[in-house]
Order: C-alpha cells, then sequence, then structure tokens
C-alpha cells in the first residue's frame, strides 16, 4: 500500500510548525513510506496527495481545551466546513479532498488525520513552545502505535 | 487519545468575530470586524540578515508568498542601491504575472465564485466550491486546475518552487530561463489568456445577464465613495510589479502620485482599542474615522481600486475588459465593493497577457541575469501590488546588512478600515428594528470576501478556515443574537 505522511504547518509559526516537526521525526523511519512536509493548504493538497492509497495528516489544533502536546484523532468527515462557507482564501481539507474526487483525482482511499493541541499559533519564531518541544517523540510513539506503522514497515535501524 | 468532531459547538480559538451594536430602535448604530492577529515578525526579522527576507517573507502568509518574495527583492535592490538588470525585472515580472494570474483565477472561481455563479440566495449546501462547480460543470472545474498547475509550474522554472520562491537577489534573480523552459511558459501563457476569456465569458453569462446580480453590484448596499490607490506604469496603466503610486479621490481625479520610497509622505497607519489590526489612511487628507467621502482620508486598494486609480491596461484583451467593466457599470471611478470580483477577472486577464508577452520577449532568455551589489546598505523600501492590494516592505540595517527595523504594510491593513465600513454598511442596510435574519452573516460576508482579505492566513492549523462569529448586542449591551460558521 502505497502510504504518504504529510505534516502540515508553518515553520516560523512557533507551534503551528508541530506537523513539520513530526514529519522530520518520521522522515527515513520507515522505507516505505514517504514522509513530506507542507507550509500549503487547501487545494495543494491535491497536488501532494494524489495517487497513494494512504494518507496520514499531521497538523495543529487549538480548542484552547486540551493540554498543550494532547493529540487527536479525527476523521476526514469532521472536517466538514460548519456552513456554507470555507474561509476567504483556502479550501479546507475535506472540501480539497471532494474537490479531488469529484474532478476524478486518484484520491487516497484510507486518510487518518492527527491533530496536535498547540499553545501558541500566533507569535512568529522557529521553535515551538516548550510543552510541545518535550511532546514530540510521545506524539510520534503515538502516531507509529495507531497507525501500526512497525507492522507494515521496517524500521530503519 | 481522544477523538473529536469539529462541529458548531467545537469552539476554536483564533476566530474572526464581528460585533454588531444596536440603538434603542434596534437598527446597527456600529459595526466592527474583529480577527486575530500574528504578533512579533518585526522582532523575528531584527539581527537577521537582510538578504534572509525574500525567503522568511513567503511564510507571513499561506497566499501571497511570491507578493512578499517580490516585495522584500524589491526592498533589497533599494537597500544595497543596485539596479537589476534589465532581464532581471522581466524575469522578475514575469514570474510575479503568473502567480497573480492564478491566484485571481482561483479566488474568482473557487473562492468568490460561490457568492456570484451559485448565487448568495442559493441553498447553503450548494454554496461552496462543489456547487460552483455543479454550475459551471466539470469541465471549466478541470481548467481551473489546469491552469493553477501551469502558472505554478512558471513558479518553479523560475523561483526553484512554486511556494517560497528564492528567485529574487539584489540587483536581479538567481536563475537564467533556458529555451526549453521559455517554450513551456509560452504554453502556460496561452492557455491562462484563453482560460481568462473564458471566464469573463461565464461572469458575463451567470453575473451580468441576472438581473438581480447586478443589482446588488449596483446597488448601495456594498458601495463606499473613497480614494482608490494603486501602483501605475509610466503611461499610468495597472502594473503589479513596478512603478509609482498613483491614488485618485472619490472622483476618480488624481490627488498623488509618489515613489514608493516616499509612502511614509503619504500613508499613515490609525489605531484603535478594539483591534490589533491597524487602519492605513492618506495623511495630508487625515483619518476622520470609519467615514467615506472626500473629507475622509480613508482609501482602498487590490483590484477595483487599482483599476480606478489607473488609465487602463497595458494589454489589449484586458483593456477591452477594462473598458466594457466601466461602461456596463457608468464609467469611472466604480465604488462598488462586489465590482472587485468584475476587476479581478479583468486583472487576471492582463496578468496572464503579460506572462505571455514577457515569454516572448527575446530578452527573457538572456544570462545577463544580476548587477552585484557595491554599496553599503542603510535603508531599503520595495513596493508591489500584491493580488489583494498595494504592499510595502520597509527595511533599515547596519553597515553590515544586519536588520535593525522592519516595517510592512500589507494589503488587508490598506482595506482594513474600508472592510470595517463594508461590515457596517451591510450591516445597517440589512437589520431593521431588531430583526436581525439568518442570512445575514452570509450577506455581511460578502461585503469582505470581496476585498479578499488577508486573516491570519499564515496559520495552518486545524480545520483550515478562521471560524467566523457574529454577536448583536442591543442597546443596554445586552447580547441578543449569536451566529457562527
Amino acid at each position: 500500500m502505497k502510504t504518504l505522511i504529510l505534516g502540515f504547518g508553518n515553520p516560523i509559526l512557533t507551534d503551528d510548525a508541530i506537523g513539520i516537526r513530526i514529519a522530520e521525526e518520521l522522515e527515513g523511519e520507515f522505507p516505505d513510506i514517504t514522509v513530506e512536509a507542507t507550509s500549503e493548504a487547501g487545494l495543494s493538497i491535491l497536488d501532494e496527495v494524489t495517487g497513494y492509497d494512504k494518507l496520514v495528516i499531521i497538523d495543529s489544533i487549538k480548542t484552547g481545551k486540551g493540554r498543550p502536546g494532547e493529540l487527536y484523532k479525527l476523521e476526514l468527515e469532521d472536517l466538514k466546513p460548519r456552513s456554507d462557507f470555507s474561509s476567504s482564501h483556502g479550501l479546507d481539507i475535506a472540501t480539497a479532498f471532494k474537490l479531488g474526487e469529484k474532478l476524478g483525482y486518484p484520491m487516497p482511499s484510507q486518510v487518518s488525520i492527527y491533530a496536535v493541541e498547540v499553545k501558541d499559533n500566533t507569535t512568529f519564531g522557529e521553535e515551538c513552545t516548550p510543552e510541545l518541544k518535550q511532546s514530540i517523540s510521545l506524539i510520534v510513539g503515538q502516531i507509529i502505535k495507531e497507525e501500526r506503522l512497525c507492522q507494515t514497515s521496517s524500521p530503519k535501524s | 487519545m481522544k477523538k473529536i468532531t469539529i462541529d458548531p459547538i467545537t469552539r476554536l480559538e483564533g476566530h474572526g468575530k464581528i460585533e454588531i451594536f444596536l440603538n434603542d430602535e434596534g437598527n446597527c448604530e456600529r459595526a466592527c470586524l474583529q480577527i486575530p492577529e500574528l504578533r512579533g515578525f518585526e522582532k523575528f526579522s531584527e539581527g537577521r540578515a537582510a538578504e534572509e527576507m525574500p525567503r522568511i517573507t513567503t511564510m507571513i502568509c499561506g497566499v501571497c508568498p511570491t507578493a512578499h518574495h517580490m516585495a522584500a527583492t524589491k526592498a533589497l535592490d533599494d537597500l544595497f542601491k543596485v539596479e537589476p538588470t534589465s532581464a532581471a525585472k522581466k524575469i522578475r515580472e514575469l514570474m510575479y504575472s503568473a502567480f497573480t494570474a492564478e491566484d485571481h483565477i482561483l479566488h474568482f472561481i473557487f473562492l468568490g465564485g460561490p457568492d456570484f455563479v451559485v448565487g448568495p440566495t442559493a441553498p447553503v449546501a450548494e454554496r461552496n466550491v462543489l456547487g460552483v462547480i455543479g454550475k459551471v460543470g466539470l469541465e471549466v472545474g478541470g481548467k481551473v486546475i489546469e491552469m493553477r498547475k501551469r502558472m505554478r509550474n512558471v513558479l518553479r522554472i523560475i523561483g526553484g518552487k512554486p511556494v517560497m520562491p528564492t528567485a529574487g537577489l539584489p540587483g536581479g534573480v538567481s536563475k537564467q530561463i533556458t529555451e526549453e523552459e521559455r517554450k513551456t511558459i509560452i504554453e502556460a501563457g496561452e492557455y491562462g489568456v484563453e482560460f481568462c476569456q473564458v471566464a469573463l465569458g461565464l461572469f458575463d453569462d451567470v453575473v451580468l445577464k441576472n438581473k438581480d446580480y447586478v443589482d446588488l453590484i449596483t446597488g448601495d448596499v456594498y458601495a463606499h465613495k473613497t480614494y482608490y490607490m494603486g501602483l501605475v506604469d509610466d503611461n499610468n496603466k495597472v502594473n503589479f510589479y513596478d512603478g509609482q503610486i498613483r491614488v485618485v479621490d472619490p472622483d476618480g481625479k488624481e490627488y498623488a502620485k509618489f515613489k514608493g520610497q516616499d509612502y511614509l509622505d503619504h500613508i499613515r497607519e490609525h489605531v484603535e482599542p478594539w483591534t490589533y489590526v491597524r487602519f492605513s489612511y492618506l495623511k495630508n487628507v487625515g483619518w476622520k474615522g470609519f467615514v467615506d467621502g472626500k473629507e475622509s482620508g480613508v482609501f482602498r486598494v487590490a483590484p477595483l481600486a487599482r483599476l480606478n486609480a489607473s488609465d487602463g491596461m497595458a494589454t489589449p484583451l484586458a483593456q477591452a475588459a477594462y473598458e466594457k467593466m466601466y461602461s456596463t457599470l457608468g464609467g469611472k471611478p466604480v465604488h462598488s465593493t462586489l465590482a472587485f470580483h468584475w476587476a479581478r477577472l479583468v486583472e487576471a486577464l492582463y496578468a496572464a497577457e503579460r506572462t505571455l508577452e514577457l515569454a516572448n520577449d527575446p530578452e527573457i532568455t538572456s544570462d545577463d541575469i544580476v548587477n552585484l551589489p557595491t554599496e553599503t546598505p542603510k535603508e531599503g523600501i520595495g513596493v508591489v501590488e500584491a493580488p489583494r492590494g498595494t504592499l510595502i516592505h520597509h527595511y533599515q540595517t547596519d553597515e553590515r546588512g544586519i536588520l535593525t527595523k522592519v516595517n510592512l504594510i500589507v494589503a488587508t491593513q490598506n482595506n482594513s478600515a474600508a472592510i470595517n465600513m463594508s461590515v457596517e454598511k451591510a450591516a445597517k442596510a440589512l437589520i431593521k428594528n431588531g430583526d436581525v435574519p439568518d442570512g445575514i452573516l452570509n450577506m455581511i460576508e460578502m461585503a469582505f470576501r470581496a476585498y479578499d482579505p488577508c486573516h491570519a492566513c499564515a496559520t495552518h492549523s486545524l480545520p483550515g478556515r478562521t471560524p467566523l462569529e457574529l454577536s448583536v448586542y442591543d442597546s443596554r449591551g445586552v447580547l441578543v443574537k449569536k451566529l457562527e460558521r
């Protein structure tokens, strides 16, 4: 199964970068899995994900209720726009996916979405907050376990 | 691990807020839009080498990376007092034209399209990009994606990658265009010119032939008589990459024309206690509050403003589209905010024509692509027209070129006073005697969506859009209605 792990984030917006940081940790760990990091969103997801069977998305979220570093798992359906409009700039992931399907693109049939609760995603900075930095290895372990990545591929020694 | 669902009950932080305050009669007295603000970019930049700015600033905004890249590159030209070679200027403008054509088309079809192509009163479930595709057909949808792909390939050829380009150097660009690459760019330009005409035809069929839409565009709810600003070339034609900043008054008469380096003599920023956003205004007219008219320094930028501030378009097809727009809407200047959508299509056609024109220029494959800087840096200012309006980068450095001060005036900030006015005007028209219709959120959103504002678009957090909340307070300050999306 052709698998892509895709980390989203802005590398200079403190905790917004968490998806990228986690992707960096996973990169090269599993020879059969492609790991990419991207700062783009919306439609550009179509450029990245077409042609894969399985997609694992890692992004940030700020519910304000969880502990920074807490990992959530979401379904694509959970990201449906609340009502009529998405933001004035970008398409949300769920809509971009539907668009890809409608246009007949080979979209992944299996999609897992992980979101990390973040503390600060509005201050410019190249490093995540200490709370998130400390959580990275734990989050990586959680994702590997949940996705059973060790069982489908041989980890790099 | 928690499994969560993002639904209207899940409150996400960093959402936009519209607050509406009613008077004793239940009519809108005041309305304001508050948006999440990103902090600390100046501090983040200071102490870094100025040459890093064309790469760093691309990360400020998720949708305008090329605009920031180009403004930063031009600021470096000015900082190091080096004039780019003629070929380098053309290569930069070529890249910038491809970026603008793609960005404008995408906005119109996918993001502004739900308002017009599907219609503001269409069922909620259809008012999205999928509804647009349903209306215009899969073929047109596929062509938008194809145009985007081809224009992004132009950015990849020139800038190294489609986003966060690395082409700009003080005095030039980093890479020459090969003859083979030129052919690909010409094909992209041809595709763009053709598709932009299709899009204008679509606007004709779907919008202009529908009286309700035309009434909406020309009606008073979405109109403001403001000053307009945009870069123009030597012939006062719209230019995205270079030229002088021209300002026309609400009657369309030239009010000022100045070099980007003199922006501080003309533009000032007003601060309000209720928001971090700074409101640009014309210094020599003065800040008179959130009001329009000749006495108020509020000005607008972005597609319609650029067309109003110019004497036309420098390419033939775009000029014809420009003339048609103004003759249909009753001459210049046009004050209707919703006409920004139409102006965006005129500009997309110009950008595509200019891409093709520059790709066919014999000098575009020249190897004379950079002049090396020799002067000691001190201060530099770069101005471009971002798709969303005039964008200014201003840097100061020590003699080693290490940044000591950074000031960016972004397009949305230039429009921010007008955006608030548009929100308030729509609220005043739609709320009568305490009756707040449920469709109001969309009608108000339409007022500011036309500007295509950047609202904390550098963040990528899920769900990938800025949640918006509208609160209505009565004259005693009691919350009487709350809507959100």
